[in-house]
């Protein structure tokens, strides 16, 4: 938006810039007075990559309707479990070879990785959590069937994937 | 009001077993007809797993409450007829949204409450694979061990058989 000056160059009526003022002090206002830090932001849009082993696609939960409010469901998980303290997580969508999207939310001080399915699902009502200290084994010989137990390899590729292709998201409680 | 069956019956532990692991009414892409089939291959896999308990750590098995009660087999499920909270409040909260007037996902949540009850009594489907349907993992998760051969995803969960 703008209006021609005599010279004929663009000018920015003063509104507008007052506009766009209002815009950085709102996102500023997200990041300070909310307290959300979006740590590592890969680039915009779809990112797919073929894990062959599993016949996964990696996607973008940012872009994805279904999933892009993640930080709220991650906001309402952490006031139920009434964590007061900072806590780190890294958010990996996935899609399966059926075409079922999901993804996996690691959270680093609670030691835990947690299946969401989007939506309005929420993750107190996860499927699946898997439980650092206790559901994780050292080889896939000692998974013997099982439906939720994993590989400490498969824990650790799935944080090296998220760390490179996911989203990480600091929350920080307000101080009163 | 819907009610699952007695949870001392195979039915009802069955009922809660499905509850647990199938992508519910709640979740992207949720689809009755995806989850009816994914509970009938859960169904085919516990009782496959009856039918030879041992491998999967449930030697002596006479009941499917056994066989989900194995060590490090189904998550939440080894202190059975007692389950982890986090599986009680997502069982308890798809029947508490079925049995609510209020509530708008009433109808997805009773028709998926009823299936499960539903695949749980009804008689199991033949074995859909190769070879005898034994297991299951969310998708991506990676195999259960050696000697497991994938045959679908379905649901995001990717179900195993052993040729």
């Amino acid at each position: 938006m703008g209006s021609l000056n005599p010279s004929g160059s663009r000018r920015r009526a003063p509104l507008v810039l007052m506009a766009r003022w209002r815009e950085w002090f709102r996102v500023l206002g997200v990041c300070c007075l909310i307290n959300v830090t979006i740590l590592d932001v890969p680039r915009a849009g779809v990112m797919a990559r073929a894990a062959a082993e599993n016949n996964i696609t990696i996607f973008d939960v940012r872009a994805d309707a279904a999933f892009q409010h993640y930080e709220d469901i991650i906001r309402v998980f952490l006031k139920s479990a009434r964590v007061g303290k900072q806590a780190d997580f890294c958010v990996l969508g996935q899609i399966a070879s059926d075409g079922t999207k999901s993804a996996w939310i690691s959270w680093r001080q609670g030691r835990q990785i947690i299946l969401w399915d989007g939506g309005e699902s929420d993750l107190r009502q996860s499927r699946r959590k898997i439980l650092i200290d206790k559901d994780v084994v050292n080889t896939e010989d000692e998974l013997r069937g099982s439906s939720y137990l994993v590989t400490r390899k498969w824990v650790e590729e799935l944080n090296e994937t998220c760390a490179r292709e996911g989203v990480s998201v600091r929350i920080i409680p307000r101080k009163h | 009001m819907v009610a699952l069956p007695s949870r001392d019956t195979n039915a009802g532990v069955e009922a809660r077993v499905l509850l647990a692991e199938c992508r519910g009414p709640s979740s992207s892409s949720y689809k009755l007809a995806t989850a009816t089939q994914c509970m009938q291959m859960m169904d085919r896999v516990l009782w496959n797993r009856l039918g030879n308990p041992g491998p999967f750590g449930a030697r002596g098995a006479k009941t499917i409450a056994d066989v989900v009660k194995a060590k490090g087999q189904f998550a939440g499920f080894e202190n059975f007829p007692d389950f982890d909270s986090s599986l009680v409040t997502r069982i308890q909260g798809m029947i508490d949204i079925a049995n609510s007037a209020k509530d708008s996902r009433k109808a997805d949540f009773l028709a998926h409450v009823n299936a499960a009850i539903a695949v749980a009594n009804q008689p199991v489907i033949a074995d859909p694979s190769p070879g005898k349907l034994v297991a299951w993992r969310t998708a991506g998760a990676s195999s259960p061990g050696a000697g497991f051969l994938k045959h679908i995803t379905l649901g995001g969960i990717d179900f195993y058989y052993i040729a």
